[in-house]
Order: C-alpha cells, then sequence, then structure tokens
C-alpha cells in the first residue's frame, strides 16, 4: 500500500521493520513455543476484524505468533494487519514504539474504523486484561466478561468477525487468582483501567502480586482461524446483541476447547 | 487400576430437548468432532454397536462399542480397543440442563501403565470438555 493512501494515525507500521524481525520470530516461535497456526485460509479477501482470547498475562506470546503467521501467509505487502491494544502497551516507553512499528494502534473504534476503511484488518482481543490474566485453571476458558463493543463495531463497519482461537499462551505464567477485588479495592479500575492485579509466578520474578512483563516459560502453542461471521446476514440490521455476543463466545469456547482437546501433555505437546 | 473422569455443562434448553439429542447416537455422533473415526456397525443383543474413538497426538483411544439408552441416559462399554465405559446423563437445572460426560478407562500393564492412566485423565477431561462444548453449542444454537 502505498503511504499516501495511509492515515495519519496508521503510518507507524514499518513494513521494512516488520521484514527485519519476522525471522527472529520465526526462531522464538519455531523453537521456543513449537507453534501452529492452522486455519488462515478461511480468512476471506476483504478487511475483517479478528477476535483471539487473550493469554499469557503481559507477554502474550501467541499474537506474535499470530503476527507472524499472518505476516508471512498474506506477506508484509498484503492487506495490513494493525493489533489493537491497551494503553499500557502503546504508551509504554520503549516498548510503544516498538509495537507500533509492528502495526499495534491504542484500541479506539474511531482508530479500527480508519484501519478498515484504509483497506486493513484488526485483531482485538475483548477479554483485555482481565482475559490475558485470569487464573491458570480457566485457561481454556473464552471470558471476554460480557464486552460487546467489538460486536458493534463490526456491525457497524459490515466487517465480518474471524475468531482466533489459541492454546499454550496461558502456560507461559501461571496466574494464581484473578485479582479483581484488588484491583477494584484500590481503584485501579477508575484510575488506569486494570481490572486485574492477579498473584501469579513468572520467570524471573517467581511469585508476585502485580502483573508484570514476565519471560516466557517454552510452552506449546497452537492457534486456530475458525470460520468468519457475518454479523449482519446472521442477525440483521438491528440484532440482539445478547444473542450476538453468547453466539459469538460459544462458537469460540467449541474452537479454543476443541483446540484444548489436541494437546497430550500440558506444556510440552 | 480404573480411572474415571468426568464433566458438566449447563445447557439452556429443557432436559427433554437434550435427552432427545443425546441418546440418539445418530444425530450425537455427526455434530460431535471430537468424537473420530465413527461408524454404526449394527445392532445386537446388547444394543447398537459402534466404532468409536478419542485421538490424542499419536494415539487412538476407544474402539468397538455397545451402546444403549434410556430416557435421560447414553451409555457404551468397550467391546474392543482401549477399555472403557462412557456415560452422557441429562439433569433438569432451573430452566434449562446439565450435561454430565463420565468416561472411565483402565490400561494394561504396571508401572507406566499406572503414570499413563493418570496422564490420560487431562487428555479425557479436555476432549470431554470439547465434546461437551460442541453438544452445548449444537442444542443452543444450531437445533
Amino acid at each position: 500500500m502505498v503511504e499516501s493512501e495511509i492515515a495519519e494515525q496508521l503510518r507507524g507500521r514499518d513494513e521494512d521493520f516488520i521484514r527485519t524481525v519476522l525471522p527472529t520470530l520465526w526462531l522464538a516461535a519455531t523453537v521456543w513455543f513449537r507453534a501452529e497456526v492452522e486455519g488462515l485460509e478461511n480468512v476471506p479477501d476483504e478487511p475483517v476484524l479478528f477476535v483471539g482470547n487473550h493469554s499469557g498475562g503481559g507477554a502474550t506470546p501467541d499474537t506474535f505468533v499470530f503476527l507472524l503467521a499472518y505476516n508471512t501467509f498474506f506477506t508484509v505487502e498484503g492487506r495490513p494487519l494493525y493489533a489493537l491494544a491497551h494503553d499500557t502497551i502503546t504508551k509504554a516507553p520503549v516498548l510503544g514504539p516498538l509495537t507500533r512499528r509492528l502495526g499495534v494502534v491504542a484500541a479506539a473504534n474511531s482508530l479500527a474504523e480508519t484501519i478498515f476503511d484504509s483497506g486493513g484488518s484488526a485483531l482485538v482481543y475483548p477479554g483485555g486484561d482481565v482475559e490475558a490474566l485470569r487464573p491458570w485453571r480457566n485457561r481454556h476458558k473464552i471470558v471476554f466478561s460480557g464486552r460487546k463493543g467489538f460486536l458493534r463495531l463490526a456491525h457497524r463497519t459490515g466487517v465480518k468477525i474471524v475468531p482466533l482461537v489459541a492454546t499454550g499462551g496461558h502456560d507461559t505464567l501461571f496466574v494464581l487468582n484473578d485479582g479483581r477485588a484488588t484491583a477494584k479495592a484500590l481503584r485501579l479500575d477508575k484510575v488506569a483501567r486494570v481490572k486485574s492485579l492477579p498473584l501469579t509466578l513468572s520467570v524471573p520474578w517467581g511469585l508476585l502480586p502485580l502483573p508484570l512483563p514476565h519471560f516466557p516459560l517454552p510452552a506449546k502453542i497452537r492457534m486456530q482461524v475458525l470460520e468468519p461471521i457475518d454479523l449482519r446476514a446472521r442477525f440483521g440490521d438491528d440484532p440482539n446483541w445478547d444473542y450476538a455476543y453468547d453466539y459469538v463466545t460459544s462458537v469460540m469456547q467449541v474452537g479454543l476447547s476443541t483446540l484444548a482437546s489436541r494437546t497430550v501433555v500440558p506444556m510440552i505437546r | 487400576m480404573t480411572q474415571t473422569v468426568s464433566v458438566a455443562r449447563r445447557i439452556r434448553r429443557p432436559a427433554e430437548d437434550t435427552s432427545a439429542f443425546i441418546t440418539d447416537m445418530h444425530k450425537l455422533v455427526p455434530a460431535v468432532s471430537t468424537f473420530k473415526r465413527c461408524e454404526f456397525i449394527g445392532d445386537s443383543d446388547e444394543g447398537q454397536v459402534w466404532d468409536v474413538f478419542l485421538q490424542s497426538g499419536t494415539l487412538y483411544l476407544g474402539g468397538r462399542v455397545a451402546a444403549h439408552a434410556d430416557d435421560r441416559r447414553l451409555a457404551w462399554r468397550s467391546m474392543r480397543g482401549t477399555r472403557h465405559r462412557f456415560e452422557a446423563l441429562v439433569e433438569d437445572d432451573r430452566r434449562g440442563s446439565r450435561l454430565i460426560l463420565t468416561l472411565s478407562y483402565s490400561l494394561t500393564g504396571l508401572g507406566t501403565a499406572r503414570l499413563t492412566e493418570l496422564l490420560g485423565r487431562g487428555i479425557v477431561a479436555r476432549n470431554l470438555e470439547a465434546a461437551a462444548e460442541e453438544i452445548r453449542h449444537h442444542l443452543e444454537f444450531e437445533h
């Protein structure tokens, strides 16, 4: 895509930089995570909203595995993929500018519409920090906490939802509790949009009551791109949002549980 | 030693609907992709004879089974292959129903068989959870 066609806010994505980091991502994905990504042939040739389950605390290794798979399957010069992320990522020193060059942008509806208008696709994690920091025992559960903004965005802009499920990301650290009560008691949900403050066991921190960035354990990661969902075709011009939410999360739960059933020994295979 | 694994899911459909689906293997089997290589062999004195497998990596768990159903329960036991018993039970749950899938299995051998049985609990649990989710989704959205 030529530079003049790209909206101002999206110009941080750097194709040359992505091309430079792909070999490193490939090495990490292949050697460390033995990653597998299947189903990319399900993605239609049009802007779509990828909706994923969020795992792995602050490291979210499956996001980088998917960036690798997407940018090699569709090529770096193909339809650009932008990942909508929390402010704590996009505004972080060092990490923010780096991830912006990979195509990570601040999660905002207006920006998502700009992405689709410019011919790009977007990746969102409706579960956000709550899902990324859910307890390990719930690692195979979709936890969107009732957030329906992604449905309204896809419906309003007329793009299809492409569900993306992943296992293994949540085996890269151990989240012992969700810490939602702690975050609420400290008013972090109001002050910093942080809704969970869990107790985690990770490298190099050990046991920690804060979700600091960690070094991910070498867990086996599997990802599956599911069939696209056309909200307008399925639910009409005026959807029952609760029903649409239940349907999409149910489809994703089936996909996630089916993917999890392929796990032979957790973390290893 | 026999290992028994159970999973349960709430289904937002009346118990009568869930039971009607669960107890008819000709409806159930095509809707559950977790059950692999399934084939109806025929009827016998012990009930319907089916080939049913779960796949986990290089391993196929299952074999030929004899299945029978009553009002709210489907059960089968192995005739050949991995020695196991399976039960799908439907209960009332407020305005919906509750599906309980239980699989008991045993492997032949001494120390490594016991270890494999224990590791197998996770495999079986994840497969039963996947089957239960597929059944729930089918009944709630596709039925």
